[in-house]
């Protein structure tokens, strides 16, 4: 298996990135880049991250470099925090580079309200919470949307839910993509993943998924924070959720017909699941097209829920608590994007995009201080919001890490601590969990993550992103 | 050597060792341990119909894939879980396999793929192995 782990050269570049030359093996087409501190490296060359990167380097058409971010682990195909462009006129796109649970993301809603007006309520509002957004096994949507408008939902993504009063002008502008990709074609999306998703709009899901209330703890950026309405001490909301079964299905369609088309394009990969087709052929075109309607769906998922939400709060603290939409990024896509001067189509597996000040897709409230990137901690420890920096363009193809990422897996996760113990220490820490049993729990619990200060420390000081401020948990609706 | 499967390390998903004797024993127990996890998950609500499921792919590890692709979109559509299986036909690029199924009580949401990542199945004169690697 050519993702078996194995020792590749490499040169530590500076304090945060690491360099795999393109002749470290015999197939790479580019460079690999990892961008990390010593003690991160030893983290990320612990699993198979830098040979599923290594291999990303081997694909048609790939520009240099491919990358993998300080929160990188193993993942298939590509690693989990990984990103690499690849030329449209002659490159590739592959579903397995941008993972099944397509546009999986995070959305910060901002109360402007003290968490201290928040707290004597607290444990009512987190047990609404639960009510009104579906998570974890057996729990779909109460949302009904017949096939017409499923298929609106596929097309538009949130502006579907405008006209059903779940959404407002102000959440679509500070939507990355305004929450609506125009190539999606529901035409692309099987039937199966249409049935899969028929009920899971409005929904987390499990695993990683969560709605988490939290404390503004520090602001490190005064007039960015202020842009984007954050005030120490103040109550936020942020919600991670992605495309459900829909989006899986898609993936698994997709994968399969690559995997079948790939002879055809004369493509011969070291793992089958970075199954590809040429961006321009028939295969991509569509595969392209259904990836975005299931990253509109995705959108309007976290739309759903944020309407959700704030009903929840309406019903707990009255109705005077507005809960704007920060910004919503999408982790896992493939964008159509102009860098040096090129088409390239960029996927982003476990990654965000960091746009700076100057790029135009940087929503007009944020072309002073660059948009919003939001990078959640584990349960239990705090989340950060960054702001893009236009030099991301040419270190990262503008794009940033997701969270803190994964250090264990949850067979040892569960191992080290169990469920209860997690709970308790998080109670103790004054955190109200809610929703999650406790073997998701045991699986999620920080100690199975990275230590998101570090990893928050090499973005800033690499110049990905810089830091604006940091969020502590205090209450945790678990997928 | 009988069929059997156990966990091997992954950092974020789930992966499996699969052994048995012969190839179509080793789909069976594809079925057998995806059913126990989907029980263990969403709870088992008593026997359900058989389901004879077809599948046509490139090769033996497509195949693997497939069914469990298949056996996880019936568990989320129609909590419908394996429970047992016996392969009735399988030669190159083919499978035909009975499966006795389980309700369950609730729908799953834990498994969503099989992914091809790292997707070995080989044949020895021991026997016949594969891991596969399911995303959660």
């Amino acid at each position: 298996m050519t993702t078996a782990k194995r020792a590749y050269p490499h040169t530590r570049l500076d304090h945060q990135l690491v360099e795999i030359p393109a002749s470290a093996r015999d197939d790479m087409r580019v460079a690999a880049r990892i961008y990390a501190d010593e003690a991160l490296w030893d983290q990320i060359r612990r699993d198979r991250s830098v040979a599923q990167l290594v291999n990303v380097a081997t694909l048609p058409g790939v520009e240099s470099p491919v990358l993998a971010m300080p929160d990188a682990h193993e993942g298939y195909g590509f690693p989990v925090g990984g990103v690499a462009a690849f030329r449209a006129g002659d490159g590739v796109i592959s579903p397995g580079g941008v993972g099944y649970d397509i546009n999986c993301g995070v959305r910060l809603l901002a109360s402007g309200l003290p968490v201290t007006d928040v707290r004597p309520r607290l444990s009512a509002l987190m047990h609404e919470l639960g009510r009104s957004v579906p998570s974890g096994t057996g729990r779909g949507g109460s949302l009904d949307f017949d096939p017409a408008e499923l298929d609106r939902v596929l097309a538009t993504g949130s502006r579907a839910l405008v006209c059903r009063g779940m959404a407002t002008d102000a959440d679509l502008l500070h939507t990355e993509a305004g929450g609506h990709l125009a190539a999606a074609d529901p035409g692309a999306v099987s039937q199966r993943a249409r049935q899969r998703g028929q009920d899971q709009l409005g929904t987390l899901g499990s695993g990683n998924h969560f709605v988490e209330l939290q404390a503004v703890d520090a602001v490190f950026d005064d007039a960015a924070a202020a842009a984007m309405g954050l005030r120490p001490g103040d109550c936020v909301v942020l919600i991670h959720t992605g495309s459900r079964g829909l989006g899986h299905q898609v993936c698994t369609d997709y994968v399969r017909d690559m995997d079948a088309v790939m002879r055809r394009h004369d493509i011969t990969l070291p793992d089958r699941e970075l199954a590809c087709a040429p961006f321009r052929s028939p295969e991509g075109q569509r595969y392209f097209a259904a990836m975005c309607a299931a990253a509109n769906f995705a959108f309007a998922n976290r739309q759903a829920i944020t309407h959700a939400v704030r009903q929840a709060f309406a019903r707990t603290l009255g109705t005077g608590v507005g809960l704007d939409v920060v910004y919503d990024v999408a982790h896992n896509m493939a964008k159509l994007e102009t860098h040096r001067g090129r088409e390239l189509v960029v996927h982003r597996k476990g990654a965000t995009r960091a746009f700076g000040p100057a790029n135009p897709e940087t929503p007009a409230r944020y072309r002073a201080i660059g948009q919003p990137v939001l990078i959640p901690g584990s349960m239990g420890t705090a989340s950060y919001v960054l702001a893009g920096t236009d030099a991301a363009l040419d270190l990262s193809f503008g794009s940033c890490c997701h969270g803190a990422g994964r250090a264990m897996s949850r067979h040892a996760a569960r191992a080290a601590q169990s469920g209860g113990e997690v709970r308790r220490g998080l109670e103790a820490l004054g955190i109200v969990v809610t929703g999650a049993g406790n073997r998701e729990l045991a699986e999620e619990a920080p100690h199975a993550y990275k230590d998101v200060e570090r990893v928050v420390d090499v973005v800033h000081a690499a110049g990905l992103a810089r830091r604006v401020a940091r969020l502590v948990p205090v209450g945790v609706l678990k997928g | 050597m009988s069929s059997r499967h156990e966990f091997i390390p992954h950092v974020a998903e789930v992966a499996w060792r699969l052994t048995a004797d012969t190839v179509p024993e080793l789909y069976e127990e594809a079925c057998v341990a995806l059913g126990r996890m989907l029980v263990a998950e969403a709870g088992d609500d008593g026997p359900a119909e058989e389901r004879v499921l077809t599948f046509a792919a490139a090769d033996a590890e497509a195949l693997l894939v497939d069914l469990l692709n298949e056996l996880i979109y019936l568990a989320e559509t129609a909590r419908w879980a394996p429970r047992a299986a016996r392969v009735e036909h399988w030669e190159a690029g083919q499978l035909t396999i009975r499966v006795i199924g389980a309700w369950l009580r609730h729908v799953p949401s834990r498994i969503k793929s099989a992914t091809h990542h790292g997707l070995r199945l080989t044949t020895t004169p021991r026997g016949a192995a594969a891991e596969v690697i399911l995303d959660v």
